[in-house]
């Protein structure tokens, strides 16, 4: 089951789950993990394939996590057990057979990835990818094949929606000037529309050379038919023409 | 509904009680019923758990026996052989479209489906009562009804297969059907999570499709005249396959072995109309 029919039991995430701390002012804690495939998966249809980042990450009182690799997947995990607070736990249901390297550390028993801090993938001067999830994958495609152009992409995985580590993008925007946000949820309201508004209230938005630009999956419900669906989700080449469009070349 | 003061309601003899709000009520009756809203039933002063099971269930109205044979004839609602052969052809071919369409998925050429197995008699039984223009809102095992009312078997091939002769467009699942021109509303997959207490209910044997026929029939006569909607419980075996997201190559399938058992309890009961001389046992 996905978290596509998480919204079966959803007031119960919010209103038991989320709120429950600040209800009882402190005094009760529900440390429960929700993790479970999240986004599009292959040939499931409208019901079945919406992303759910930006709808649990506008809860206060839950945290949002959504792991690219195995090493986010592993270390997010134990991280978001050992943590008090009700944790959503968002895996992309297409990544669950996608194998990574993983180091001694990485495979260590108290490995733990921290919760609300990102990580950056590929360091780059020219424009900086913020992603989360699959499309960290597209990112990092995307910035090798720009490379062999001279642009030199500086891809983030955010690895935690909420809370969400603002201070590493903005660090990076400082660097490069540039953003682009690549998403498989839909625009309206999501997480990249956040992250703009964020960089807009803070220091980095006087480095910005240009507007920041979106990449998201197409604003329909997720059509079934595969060439339909494979033009509803972000792919490689959109995001290196919104790098192009960005940097204006 | 009270509108303040003491409610007003019904004493034990079904007379309405006179009493005006505030005034505290008088049960002359010696039945002396709970007026609490919402719950109707009796008072009792022994102090006694009630168990699950200890309650009997509601009964299954049927027409035929397992064998086929019509119970009480007066139930038989005596449809002409044309309707009766009809109503046997789309189970059939229903049965064989499913087969097709189920292999198909497991082979990988469609992504998802959902067979029909154990539901014909009801899709069908129900299809049959029902005016060609009564509006259908199925879940997902409903494809008899569409089946029933002609809908042609390319179109039902086009959805599965989302290409460009679906006129759902490529955008929706396999099994998500519909037709403006068949009274179908399109299929979405619905979750029942609230359901509403209080209807007129029967519940039908959904393998018999006489029974489910009648008892759709009568509904559909009283849900128009009184204006108050039915609940038919059509019950029958669960015999969908459990394998639709495994790996094909992973088990024997257990359909075989169903298939060869049905094969067997057939011949047990009309193996005299079979010539099995001819075959080795």
């Amino acid at each position: 089951m996905t978290f596509n029919f998480s919204m079966q039991a959803i007031d119960q995430v919010i209103n038991s789950a989320a709120k429950t701390s600040y209800m009882s002012s402190g005094m009760v804690s529900v440390p429960v993990v929700f993790r479970g495939p999240n986004g599009t998966s292959a040939g499931v249809g409208a019901q079945h394939s919406q992303c759910f980042a930006a709808w649990y990450g506008h809860c206060p009182g839950l945290k949002v996590v959504s792991p690219w690799s195995s090493e986010d997947a592993r270390g997010l995990l134990k991280s978001a057990i050992r943590d008090d607070n009700p944790v959503v736990m968002l895996e992309h249901e297409l990544m669950y057979g996608v194998p990574f390297e993983m180091s001694e550390e990485t495979q260590s028993k108290d490995f733990l990835v921290p919760i609300g801090k990102a990580k950056i993938e590929r360091p780059g001067t020219h424009v900086t990818l913020v992603s989360h999830s699959r499309p960290v994958g597209h990112c990092l495609e995307a910035a090798a094949v720009l490379a062999k152009e001279g642009v030199e992409c500086e891809v983030i995985n955010l690895r935690t929606i909420r809370p969400m580590d603002v201070e590493t993008i903005e660090a990076s925007i400082m660097k490069t000037n540039n953003l682009v946000t690549v998403e498989g949820g839909w625009p309206q309201f999501g997480v990249g529309a956040e992250i703009c508004a964020r960089i807009m209230e803070g220091p980095a938005f006087n480095y910005l050379d240009a507007p920041a630009v979106r990449v998201t999956g197409a604003d329909v419900p997720m059509p079934y038919a595969k060439i339909l669906e494979e033009n509803c989700i972000p792919q490689v080449k959109d995001i290196i023409f919104a790098v192009k469009k960005t940097l204006n070349i | 509904h009270h509108l303040g003061g003491a409610p007003r309601g019904l004493v034990g003899n079904g007379a309405p009680s006179q009493h005006a709000a505030g005034q505290q009520e008088e049960f002359p009756s010696p039945a002396e019923r709970p007026q609490f809203p919402g719950a109707s039933a009796a008072f009792v002063d022994t102090l006694d758990f009630i168990q699950p099971n200890v309650l009997a269930g509601i009964p299954v109205y049927r027409v035929m026996d397992r064998q086929g044979q019509i119970l009480n004839p007066s139930q038989d609602p005596q449809l002409p052989a044309e309707t009766v052969l009809k109503l046997y052809k789309t189970m059939t071919l229903l049965n064989t479209m499913d087969r097709i369409l189920y292999e198909s998925q497991r082979q990988g050429r469609i992504s998802f489906y959902m067979t029909n197995y154990g539901e014909e008699g009801t899709h069908v039984g129900s299809a049959a009562a029902l005016d060609p223009t009564d509006l259908v809102f199925g879940q997902y095992r409903e494809a008899g009804v569409l089946m029933y009312r002609g809908y042609p078997l390319d179109l039902f091939m086009a959805q599965c297969y989302g290409h460009a002769g679906d006129p759902g467009k490529g955008r929706q699942m396999p099994v998500h059907y519909g037709s403006r021109d068949l009274h179908f509303v399109t299929i979405s997959s619905p979750l029942a999570t609230q359901i509403p207490q209080g209807i007129l209910s029967i519940r039908v044997d959904g393998n018999d499709v006489f029974a489910v026929y009648n008892a759709t029939r009568e509904a559909r006569r009283r849900a128009v005249a009184e204006n108050q909607p039915f609940l038919i419980e059509a019950m029958t075996y669960s015999r969908s396959p459990q394998l639709l997201f495994s790996d094909v190559y992973c088990d024997a399938p257990p359909r075989l072995a169903q298939q060869r058992d049905g094969l067997a309890r057939h011949l047990r009961l009309y193996g005299e109309h079979y010539p099995l001389a001819l075959f080795d046992k």
